[in-house]
């Protein structure tokens, strides 16, 4: 019975660590999937002028959960003549913060408005600054997610010791 | 398909009395009442439908053209650049919309248009059958087309019978494979929603007549090849290469009588040179496509009125 109390404290401990870290991989599973949107749409635009909408459709199979949902959000926006704000172009993702969302807001508030080239050059503006964010995204889910990860552990193995 | 790029508002309204196919154009000028044009009588447009008083029409705003345009571009204003160099947008469905407004040029090349002030959306028709009356005239008894102009003013149906003919070919299984020029993408009608033209049919759109010609040509050994609206540099040449290789031409041209083309210098050498074998004039006299004369090569009468 013990054991099992035992085994039941850490777990939860741990999930609470993981869940905690969590977040930081998935800021840096948004981030990477959003460069990878951005290569693409900029490839499909410049090469061929893919129209937007089916470059949007293809993309909202693919990618995290958070990005998905960004995609998601843009598109309703367009679908439903929307006037595009942040809160219905983040609306139920959490993960980023002020600055990173006013950067996004800003290109896909723009996205679809230019000529080609134009259109490529503003690709290209968020694409640098998405890959300084994927970055300190990466160090970050590297130090805090392995950090919070292994806390949760031992915090759980502490409590366990405390409790027996 | 006006649906696809109209705000709802304005689509339900026009649709409020009206289906897609009784509608001609619809004109949006800035700050002025909506026009819009029904069997070829001309209304305005109000929140509850086609109405004659201005003062309860619906006016045309900045917002409302610039959004018409945008949404027409399927959000993407860089797939349409070269079409609005041009002055037009050609929506999926062959729905051509006119476009005006401040032109932005760099060195003489225009760039873009700016600030549009602008827009003429003219809705196709496919009509089944209505190149009837003219088909069997463009067969030689030996199965071989004259090489055919048909001539009309703007409206009264060019497109509409130069799209019928090559559903015709098919229907009367004439095995022709037939290249359609479609400069402006509005014979065929766009890749979601194409215009039923049969099975002998192969397209090019979006770049010019005289490059799609000869591309078409080279590429797809066609019997005939089918264009719109010559009269451009370059058209004549490419039609006459294209003839003197044996390929059949039927092309339409901007005309109200076989006089007014005849004094067009741009299509005087295909005129002279007799590479024609066949025109055809098109009026809006009885309503759109009213056929006016069929004439031979030495512009000699085989049906219809005067020159």
């Amino acid at each position: 019975m013990k054991a099992i109390l035992l085994i039941l404290i850490i777990s939860m401990f741990g999930v609470i660590g993981f869940g905690v870290a969590g977040s930081y991989f998935e800021r840096k599973r948004f981030f990477f999937n959003l460069l990878e949107f951005l290569k693409q749409t900029k490839s499909l635009v410049g090469f061929s002028s893919t129209k937007l909408t089916e470059i949007l459709n293809k993309q909202s199979y693919y990618g995290d959960k958070h990005f998905k949902r960004l995609i998601k959000n843009y598109m309703s926006v367009l679908n439903d003549n929307l006037n595009i704000s942040l809160d219905n172009l983040f609306y139920d993702i959490t993960i980023l913060t002020n600055e990173e969302k006013q950067d996004i807001f800003s290109f896909f508030k723009g996205l679809g408005m230019y000529d080609q080239t134009t259109q490529i050059k503003q690709i290209e503006l968020l694409e640098s600054k998405c890959k300084h964010y994927f970055e300190t995204a990466s160090e970050d889910a590297k130090k805090y997610g392995e950090l919070y990860s292994k806390l949760g552990l031992i915090v759980g193995a502490f409590v366990a010791l405390v409790v027996f | 398909m006006l649906k696809d790029f109209l705000p709802k508002a304005l689509s339900d309204a026009i649709y409020l009395k009206n289906t897609d196919g009784d509608i001609n154009e619809i004109r949006l000028r800035l700050s002025c009442p909506i026009v819009v044009c029904v069997n070829l009588k001309t209304y305005f447009l109000s929140s509850s439908g086609l109405c004659s008083n201005p003062n309860v029409a619906i006016y045309a705003t900045r917002e409302l053209l610039d959004d018409i345009v945008f949404k027409a571009s399927d959000y993407s204003m860089y797939s349409i650049s070269d079409q609005l160099k041009q002055g037009f947008i050609t929506v999926d469905g062959g729905i051509r919309i006119g476009v005006c407004g401040e032109v932005v040029a760099d060195c003489g090349e225009i760039k873009t248009i700016k600030n549009i002030s602008s827009l003429c959306i003219r809705v196709p028709h496919e009509i089944k059958g209505a190149s009837k009356q003219i088909f069997s005239k463009l067969i030689n008894g030996d199965r071989v087309i004259y090489n055919t102009l048909l001539i009309s003013p703007a409206g009264a149906g060019k497109t509409t019978m130069l799209r019928d003919l090559v559903y015709q070919f098919s229907y009367h299984n004439y095995p022709y494979n037939i290249f359609i020029a479609d400069e402006r993408g509005e014979i065929v009608g766009g890749n979601k929603n194409p215009f039923n033209l049969g099975y002998f049919y192969d397209s090019i759109s979006f770049v010019s007549k005289q490059k799609s010609m000869l591309f078409g040509l080279r590429s797809m050994s066609p019997d005939i090849v089918i264009t719109d609206e010559i009269g451009e540099n370059g058209d004549a040449e490419a039609i006459q290469h294209l003839i003197t290789c044996g390929v059949g031409v039927i092309a339409s041209v901007h005309g109200a009588s076989l006089d007014d083309v005849r004094k067009n210098p741009r299509l005087s050498t295909l005129l002279q040179g007799k590479y024609f074998q066949r025109y055809i004039v098109l009026s809006k006299e009885n309503g759109v496509g009213t056929l006016e004369g069929i004439y031979r090569e030495d512009f000699s009468r085989i049906y219809g009125g005067t020159l």
